[in-house]
């Protein structure tokens, strides 16, 4: 992860030749048994490009917090969408280095990632089924996400007019982050150390500078 | 609770599920098919062509005596094949190497073919596990779904099917929401998330360990 992140490593370009075949055969091995490749044909695909692998990336990640989020009961007493919790807050934590190092940390990836963050939060905040370890590990991913945002230079609320969409998007975010920072310690310290902290910092390293949530928002100031 | 992209993404999902109910039955869209498709489908291979041939008669002759259809065995084995003969004709036709594609035909045809798979599926759920001796030439005996998903998924994030996108998320929903609400299906629910989870792992997987990068691999298992 750290030389994921390391600058110095330059990112491969986005329509970069990939040339994978998806599942893996391991894969596919353990779903289906060793004597898959014996008595099955065609169930593995190619892709060519790293940018389409990308996008179906994250393609498939929405579709499976479907079997999270949706209202239907269905999918609550099912023990492998069950295990689909853990499985995605896992991946959207590794989305973030992956974002970062295609050079993917523009509005058509950070906004969706908030959104489909909070989205998840919310469902696990409000639903009785998940346990406070998941519910906690998703708060962290929402907060980590809205620090992202806040100091990527490309990101969308570091624009000269940021779209009132995404402030509001980041503001509910906040407000659920809020939330939980009130039922979990935990939740409420890392927040302060990502957001509060960091927002006085950039406040005070750049007097005049509108942390793109305009003035009086300060949530930690009783007004 | 699913107010944001989860909405929209269902939102669409419904959108296809009322396109549905302006459909005529899949015996009479296979048909249609064959009507449009059939004088321009010609294989390298001669197999192929002699079975598609063959499978193309059979659709024409449940189409004007659908009476032939008598239980629902021969109803999912005949959507079976109906299914078959759709991705083979249409989606495994779709060659996304051609750098004369034409966009705007290849969605219209996929949106198509993805609106003729939901209809089928929903009259006869329990195709998606079939496996039966069928003896399709390209057909293994793996269950329909397993089949089915590889020739969507290699369309999806394609930088010139963008349209796609939306239509193919909410298939797979569809999917997820079917083999979780049918009671033969469930076998196929559980290896269905294993088998999206294992795309998603395998290719972040693959794409950072191309510059040589270790990363921990999300091993899946049910």
């Amino acid at each position: 992860m750290e030389t994921l992140q390391d600058p110095r490593v330059s990112p491969p370009p986005f329509d970069a030749e990939l040339n994978a075949k998806f599942p893996s055969e391991f894969a596919l091995g353990q779903i289906f048994g060793r004597t898959w490749s014996h008595t099955a044909h065609g169930i593995t695909y190619k892709v060519q490009k790293a940018s389409q692998a990308l996008t179906q990336l994250w393609s498939i990640v929405k579709v499976m917090t479907y079997t999270l989020v949706s209202r239907d009961r269905v999918f609550s007493c099912f023990l492998s969408w069950k295990e689909n919790g853990p499985w995605i807050l896992d991946v959207l934590l590794e989305l973030f280095p992956v974002f970062k190092r295609w050079r993917l940390a523009d509005s058509d990836y950070y906004v969706p990632l908030i959104e489909l963050t909070l989205d998840i939060t919310k469902c696990m905040r409000d639903e009785g089924r998940f346990s406070k370890d998941l519910k906690t590990k998703a708060y962290t991913i929402l907060i980590l996400a809205c620090a992202d945002v806040l100091i990527q230079p490309g990101s969308p609320l570091n624009t000269e007019q940021p779209d009132q969409n995404t402030e509001l998007l980041y503001c509910k975010a906040l407000l659920c982050i809020a939330h939980g920072s009130l039922d979990d310690r935990v939740v409420g310290r890392l927040a302060e150390s990502k957001l509060v902290n960091e927002l006085a910092l950039l406040a005070s390293q750049h007097p005049g500078l509108d942390p793109g949530l305009g003035h009086d928002t300060d949530l930690g100031v009783r007004h | 609770m699913a107010d944001g992209i989860q909405s929209r993404a269902i939102a669409a999902g419904v959108r296809g599920f009322e396109a549905e109910h302006n459909l005529p039955p899949p015996s009479t869209l296979a048909a249609q098919l064959v009507e449009n498709l059939s004088p321009s489908t010609k294989s390298s291979r001669s197999d192929e062509n002699k079975e598609l041939k063959g499978l193309f008669a059979i659709i024409q002759q449940v189409k004007d005596h659908p009476e032939l259809l008598k239980t629902y065995d021969e109803r999912v084995e005949h959507n079976h094949m109906l299914l078959y003969v759709y991705a083979r004709v249409v989606l495994d036709n779709i060659k996304l190497e051609d750098p004369f594609l034409d966009s705007s035909h290849v969605c219209t045809e996929a949106l198509r073919a993805i609106n003729f798979l939901r209809f089928t599926i929903k009259e006869t759920p329990s195709v998606l596990a079939y496996t039966g001796k069928h003896g399709f030439v390209f057909r293994g005996e793996e269950p329909l779904w397993t089949w089915l998903l590889p020739r969507l998924l290699r369309l999806l994030g394609h930088s010139k099917l963008v349209q796609l996108e939306g239509s193919i998320e909410g298939f797979l929903q569809y999917l997820l929401l079917v083999v979780s609400r049918n009671g033969v299906l469930r076998e196929s629910a559980s290896s269905m998330s294993s088998y999206l989870r294992a795309v998603v792992s395998g290719r972040a997987y693959s794409i950072w360990s191309r510059r040589g990068i270790m990363m921990r691999l999300i091993t899946v298992q049910d």
